[in-house]
């Protein structure tokens, strides 16, 4: 009997007992809908929480900064740097040039006089304010630790939007709930230049005007204003033209620091020993990011153990469906024994119903588990909006809609072995004269 | 319809409800960013050379309220750039020395020039004063600079001294604008709202 003939025997078996059929498929259904939609939970909360961790960069980023360490402090995640020390372009291509280094991204950074033209938190004009500009090549915003809470980042180049951070809305009585109502306001900001009349240190401000076209969690530096860095640089040629002053942001460093990315998780810690080696201090939070990786990773086993479970339940629903229609059709058995149909004939009937069975059960579980988790990732999300939080974006990886559907395939196929094998035993006599 | 095809159409309309419902349960956090500035607008250098007048120290919020301030956050557009050169008890021969080369780096395409006090207190002869005066319009004006120069005025709106006429005179020769300054309290916010209001309309839309 060919392939063909018994997927038409089989179709053929399941149209007979409609009712059973499609309950069993829900069965099926159900359990691949549980399956899917909790490992899709799973993995969407994971890379939630290790985002959160990382603060929107990868997971294998390090900050260096541009300083000594502090040799009691390395190795430690939230290290404190030692005595300042230039990060220059010679340093930036030796920590480059480091085995397991897979990208640096250098952040400039500069201070700025600011005039908001936002009232602080009793109403009254807010005060101007020195605070640090971070400035980072926005194109490259993906590899460093930055995520947007409202409106977006600058574009790469402008020198009239910046975005602001939550420390920014704290100075005008905001919190992070409140995030959009900045967006679109103005800011006046002054880089300083210190000069020398009748002997005397005056400064004087060289000022531009930006609009705010975001607010943003970062870390890549320290600092209430992210900027495109060339926003930076031209305020850093201003203040560094002047006499040095470093309140006023005169800073003989390049780069504030670096931000690297090391060649995967478990090289993180090479890399900061490398790079401390070479003079500079690093943070990372590469402990923290081990341990709760190894707590979700037990939930998701958790997670799956439930999912698994259902499915073993259907799959026993199915051997018990696919009993009882060896019972009920011995006669057809008999008959196909006695035209010439060999054992092997009968089993390959009776395995592909069950796997029909359990592949449409896996492609409509599969559908059903996506649509579970969109809709309580609609209801989370709206509760992370309602409480200022970046939302939950889900992700729907392929092997979980796909191991779905063939994991639901082959586990019916191995619950439709036994009702198939002994189908394909029961001898044609018997079989007939059951009858 | 027959019964099989209206379970097909039963079952597809089923689906097509659980997709959409799927679809609409889902929040998306879509927040309304400004659209990104003209990268072709032209940049504006606002530079401000002067003694005490365009200094303002007097002012308790001169970084909000001084008529450079004004100017530069009203009357510009977002991409201009101002740096105010003023210093303290600065003659327009200092203005010459001293702000000039540092506002010339900075390529200005617009200045303006409020100097006189500092020069009646040290008595710089009229004459003087007008040939610095021309001078540091020229050198601006050479490098393609829009110059306004502004000088107090009485209640008749003439220059209430030989400087002012001396502006007045600059102002003819070198065919810059002139802003005439009402003489009252430069420590008043109205005072400096109009001195920036009279600026902005020198300048034109």
């Amino acid at each position: 009997m060919s392939w063909r003939a018994a997927v038409v025997l089989a179709f053929k078996g399941l149209r007979r007992r409609p009712g059973r059929a499609a309950l069993t498929v829900l069965a099926v259904t159900l359990a691949a809908s549980l399956l899917t939609a909790l490992l899709t939970i799973a993995g969407s909360a994971e890379t939630r929480v290790l985002n959160e961790l990382s603060k929107g960069g990868p997971l294998a980023g390090i900050k260096v900064a541009a300083a000594r360490p502090d040799p009691a402090q390395i190795g430690r995640d939230d290290a404190r740097p030692g005595e300042p020390k230039d990060l220059d372009e010679t340093a930036l291509a030796t920590i480059r040039s480091l085995p397991d280094v897979r990208d640096v991204v250098p952040v400039v950074a500069t201070r700025l006089l600011v005039i908001s033209t936002a009232n602080d938190a009793d109403g009254n004009r807010l005060e101007p304010f020195l605070e640090t500009a971070v400035g980072v090549d926005v194109a490259q915003s993906t590899t460093l630790p930055i995520s947007v809470v409202a409106g977006r980042l600058p574009v790469d180049g402008v020198l009239t939007e910046v975005a602001v951070t939550e420390g920014y809305l704290e100075r005008v009585g905001l919190t992070r709930v409140d995030a959009q109502q900045v967006v679109g306001m103005e800011l006046a900001l002054g880089a300083a230049q210190a000069f020398a009349r009748n002997d005397q240190i005056r400064a004087r401000g060289r000022w531009h005007r930006a609009q705010i076209v975001g607010v943003v969690a970062q870390e890549a530096a320290d600092g209430q204003l992210l900027v495109p860095n060339e926003m930076v640089e031209v305020a850093r040629e201003w203040t560094n033209a002047g006499l040095p002053d470093e309140e006023l942001g005169y800073d003989t460093s390049p780069y504030a620091g670096l931000f690297v990315v090391a060649d995967g998780l478990d090289n993180v810690g090479r890399v900061r020993t490398e790079i401390t080696a070479v003079g500079y201090s690093t943070s990372a939070p590469e402990n923290l990011i081990a341990s709760v990786r190894r707590y979700l990773h037990v939930v998701e086993i958790v997670l799956t153990a439930i999912g698994l479970i259902a499915l073993v339940v259907a799959a026993i629903g199915i051997a018990n469906a696919m009993l009882a229609a060896v019972r009920e059709r011995r006669r057809e058995i008999g008959v196909l024994k006695a035209i010439g149909a060999r054992d092997r004939d009968v089993l390959r009937v009776f395995l592909v119903e069950a796997a029909v069975l359990g592949f449409v059960g896996g492609i409509l579980g599969a559908l059903g588990g996506w649509l579970i988790a969109r809709a309580v990732g609609g209801v989370v999300n709206g509760y992370l909006s309602d409480q200022g939080l970046v939302s939950v974006q889900l992700v729907f990886p392929v092997w979980v809609l796909a191991g779905a559907v063939l994991g639901s395939t082959f586990l019916a196929a191995a619950a439709g072995t036994l009702p198939a094998v002994r189908a394909a035993r029961l001898p044609a006599r018997e079989a007939v004269g059951a009858v | 319809m027959s019964p099989p095809r209206r379970q097909w159409a039963i079952a597809g309309g089923l689906v097509s409800l659980l997709l959409a419902l799927g679809c609409s349960s889902t929040t998306s956090v879509s927040d309304s960013a400004p659209p990104p500035p003209d990268p072709n607008q032209e940049r504006v250098v606002f530079v401000a050379l002067g003694g005490d007048e365009t200094l303002n120290r007097q002012l308790d919020d001169p970084l909000r309220d001084a008529w450079t301030q004004r100017v530069f956050m009203n009357a510009l557009p977002r991409s201009a750039v101002h740096v105010n050169f003023a210093t303290r008890d600065a003659t327009v021969r200092e203005g010459i020395d001293e702000q000039l080369p540092a506002a010339l780096e900075l390529r200005p395409t617009l200045a303006t020039l409020w100097f006189g006090s500092a020069d009646a207190s040290m008595s710089t002869r009229a004459d003087v004063f007008e040939r610095d005066l021309t001078q540091l319009v020229a050198d601006l004006q050479a490098t393609g600079t829009r110059v306004v120069l502004l000088s107090p005025v009485d209640a008749s709106g003439q220059g209430e001294s030989d400087y002012a006429n001396s502006v007045q005179a600059v102002a003819t020769t070198t065919n810059s604008e002139l802003v005439a300054v009402p003489t009252v309290d430069l420590s008043s916010n109205t005072t400096q709202a109009a001195i920036a209001t009279a600026v902005e309309d020198s300048l034109g839309p």
